[in-house]
């Protein structure tokens, strides 16, 4: 599964980062790396973007960018 | 340590780096003691920030860098800080040290970025700020054993009540200039062996081999600043050689670019292991218990909206009474002036030329320092985050992000204080495109232009009345189409830039939402006053040069001297009756012969100076006609016939230019009222009501009032907003097409107006 599925409040392991552009480059280089742990904190009103925990701090990430992050339920 | 007296004559070079949101800017302030030189690199729109100080007799330069996640460039911008870290950027000698800010709360990614600057061999002191909101937070450095691990100098702060400067301050000064440091080098042979090989190939006669540290970066960063960089300055097959070497990696098992990633944050938990001790995880903080309600579903909306609602209105209704005063002040000045010099060629310049263009640029200042204040309190304080993270959804639509949301917002109050407010922006084309469409937001200087002709020639019918009074008129309705005309074009305007213009180029919206916190009063202050001073030193010299060329093709080349003699004459009428009315209210009430005679005194001036300000009305009206200004109304009558616009109106436009209000004195001079003529002036009102093309049609009516009206919605008529868009994206390209796509705009929809409304008549 991938990151944009997962439900608030759970915690999920990233298992790869798909794809070698702008975004996945980004979202390595903020520590989304396979192995680390990542928990959904809630969502904007909208929906999108979502607010994640991941190495102690809070990031946000688009649903569409979500999407390149495979993980697993822990 | 080198301390001979030669080493320490010499000027040292510091760079300062950190990730956003380390407290980076605070910290500068406080090494620079608030005083930095703000300018803007050459080629780019990256702000140029330099503190010079002495600290026990040395000269440092300190050079505040962008905040940036990393040093692996993927736009022109990004790709400043690079180059002034390996010493190839021209106004910036190669750094002495680097001064690396860490936020002490979120150690391990920060490092990322110092572990990519270990591999630059500067001398580097490490920084951990925040030292205080990390212990809030349960977490514990040993400091001295991270120095000890690194061998380098480490330093703890709180730089938002200025803990730990003086510490950091000795540490920069006992850096060891000139030493050359082993890079971290975290990467396996296999790597390195194709950097060798790729350097040798990059081998130029004029540069020689290329920084490793760049060539690292070639290796690494596909589709990177850095390829596209070195695809344009060497040989042909370079794109080639970097697949093969790219492949070659991947199969050995270090495919770029995840490689890097895993190495530098494998090596940034290894290396604080030891060091730093943290509570559980997924700790709930009091930031996220803030967060839950300020980006609840309908909380944090609500919020967001009375916030943004407070701001706009506080920049409205704020900015009015300082706008008055320095109008207030510029009538005094005018009034000084005009006691001091007789009329004339020189009183005409200072008056109506250098008093006008200064304040011109002043008038801006109010609602600069007031939104700049928000802005700085709403990014210091973490809620700038939240609000482009509340508001991305919805301006995604338009193809940017909710970043761009604040900047537009504000420039429905004025487009100058917006455009300025884009550098929250770090995706250089989406900053482009809310910097191009800013200006077509309302601004405060529209208003009287629509009150003019609102009132003028839109009928005051009610449609919806409470209690005798009205609710919805026709009036009110044709200012609300007028004021949202701008945002509406701006859509398919943003959409077209970022999908035809901008293509290709994904911002991704990757953004840290940074822990709330108390904004520093000395940070909020040196802000304000950075963002004002600029724009008055930078943007305020062009917009007053524009309104003294404006003035000049408004007086010239007339022979003015009947104006002066009538001029004169007036002041003189109106000094007598000044004394006049100070006689009669001397004279006692019983000397009836007297008072008699003072009064019909009095009559026969008062009657005198009627006649003399008609003349000087008129007077005044036939030299504008014949100005240069003048003159090009003529010349462009036939271009405005289509929008229903008479040659007058084409002058008012023109001597619009550097503010769109300016056209309502230009009318009042040419329509024979006098300079100071304000937008619900009945006399002004009654005449253009009355004005006649020549066969003795009227020129206006209702059609022609809406095209009038809908060319200020959409026309770049502010030289005050061009000149910012020339100073914030350091180039004329913009502010060139900012006009001329607005002008081509705003001459169609007049022209659909004019026209379409023609047919109901």
């Amino acid at each position: 599964m991938t990151l944009n599925q997962i439900i608030k409040g759970q915690i999920a392991r990233i298992t790869q980062i798909n794809g070698e552009d702008a975004v996945s480059i980004r979202l390595m280089e903020m520590g989304l790396i396979d192995g680390e742990e990542i928990q959904l904190l809630g969502k904007a009103p909208l929906g999108d973007p979502l607010e994640f925990a991941v190495r102690g701090y809070r990031l946000s990430l688009r649903l569409n960018e979500a999407k390149c992050v495979e993980v697993e339920i822990v | 340590m080198i301390n001979s007296p030669a080493v320490s004559q010499k000027k040292m070079t510091i760079a300062i780096i950190g990730n956003p949101n380390t407290g980076k800017s605070t910290l500068f302030n406080h090494l620079s003691g608030g005083h930095a030189h703000i300018g803007n690199f050459p080629g780019v729109t990256v702000e140029k920030k330099v503190g010079s100080v002495t600290w026990d007799g040395r000269n440092i330069d300190l050079v505040d860098l962008p905040g940036t996640y990393s040093l692996a460039p993927r736009s022109i911008d990004e790709m400043v800080a690079v180059d002034v870290l390996l010493g190839r950027q021209k106004e910036v000698p190669l750094p002495d040290a680097i001064v690396c800010i860490a936020d002490a709360s979120n150690l391990e990614r920060n490092l990322y970025l110092f572990s990519q600057i270990l591999d630059l061999s500067i001398p580097v002191v490490l920084v951990l700020n925040m030292c205080d909101l990390a212990r809030s937070r349960g977490i514990e450095i040993d400091a001295g054993a991270l120095s000890q691990k690194l061998n380098l100098p480490v330093v703890c702060t709180e730089a938002h009540h200025g803990k730990g400067v003086k510490e950091l301050k000795a540490e920069i000064l006992r850096v060891d200039v000139g030493t050359k440091h082993q890079p971290l080098s975290l990467f396996p042979d296999a790597f390195y062996f194709e950097r060798e090989q790729l350097s040798e190939k990059l081998q130029t006669d004029e540069e020689g081999i290329p920084p490793d540290f760049l060539v690292d970066r070639l290796l690494l960063d596909v589709g990177g600043y850095v390829e596209s960089y070195f695809e344009n300055h060497t040989h042909n097959g370079l794109m080639d050689d970097l697949r093969q070497a790219r492949s070659r990696l991947k199969e050995a098992g270090y495919a770029v670019p995840a490689i890097e990633a895993r190495l530098r944050y494998g090596w940034s938990r290894d290396l604080l292991k030891d060091v730093i001790e943290h509570p559980k995880e997924h700790q709930v903080t009091n930031s996220d218990r803030i967060d839950r309600w300020l980006t609840h579903r309908v909380f944090g909306f609500l919020f967001f909206f009375v916030l943004m609602f407070f701001v706009f209105q506080s920049v409205f209704t704020w900015a009015g009474p300082a706008m008055e005063l320095i109008e207030a002040g510029q009538g005094i000045v005018d009034g000084t002036v005009e006691s001091l010099i007789s009329p004339g060629p020189l009183r005409s310049l200072v008056v109506d030329g250098v008093v006008a263009g200064v304040g011109g640029v002043l008038i801006f200042l109010p609602q600069i320092v007031i939104l700049y204040f928000f802005i700085a309190v709403l990014e210091d304080s973490g809620y700038m985050a939240r609000a482009a993270f509340i508001m991305d959804r919805l301006m995604r639509s338009l193809g940017l992000s909710g970043k761009s949301f604040i900047p537009l917002m504000s420039s429905f109050a004025c487009a100058v204080p917006g455009i300025m407010a884009t550098r929250v922006i770090e995706n250089r084309h989406e900053r482009l495109v809310t910097i191009l469409v800013a200006p077509l937001m309302s601004c405060s200087a529209r208003w009287p232009v629509y009150t003019l002709f609102i009132a003028a020639f839109i009928p005051n019918i009610a449609y919806l009345s409470l209690a005798g009074s009205p609710l919805v008129t026709l009036q009110g309705l044709v200012l609300f189409a007028m004021s949202s005309i701008g945002a509406l074009v701006a859509i398919p305007v943003a959409w077209f830039l970022k999908r035809i213009c901008f293509k290709g180029d994904v911002a991704p919206f990757v953004m840290e939402l940074p822990g709330y916190k108390w904004p520093s009063p000395r940070n909020v202050i040196l802000r304000v006053y950075n963002r004002a001073k600029s724009f008055v030193v930078k943007a305020g010299t062009l917009i007053f040069m524009t309104s003294i060329i404006i003035w000049a093709a408004g007086y010239f080349p007339g022979d003015h001297s009947e104006q002066f003699q009538i001029q004169e004459r007036i002041e003189t009428v109106d000094s007598s009756l000044e004394e006049l009315e100070t006689q009669i209210a001397a004279t006692e009430e019983s000397d009836q012969a007297a008072l008699r005679e003072l009064q019909s005194q009095k009559e026969l001036l008062s009657g005198e100076q009627a006649e003399l300000n008609e003349k000087q009305n008129q007077v005044s009206g036939q030299l504008v006609e014949s100005s240069f200004l003048g003159q090009a109304g003529h010349l462009i009558a036939p271009v405005v016939k289509p929008l229903g616009w008479d040659w007058k109106i084409g002058v008012g436009v023109i001597a619009s230019f550097p503010a769109r209000e300016v056209i309502i004195s230009t009318l009042g001079t040419i329509y024979s009222l006098g300079g100071d003529i304000g937008e619900d002036d009945q006399g002004l009102i009654g005449s253009i009501r009355a004005s006649t093309w020549p066969d003795g049609s009227k020129v206006f009516n209702v059609p022609v009032a809406i095209s009038i009206m809908v060319f200020f919605a959409l026309c770049a008529q502010c030289a005050a907003t061009l000149m910012v868009i020339r100073r914030e994206t350091n180039s004329w390209l913009w502010p060139v097409i900012s006009f001329t796509y607005m002008t081509t705009l705003a001459y169609v929809g007049a022209f659909i107006s004019y026209q379409v409304g023609m047919l109901f008549i």
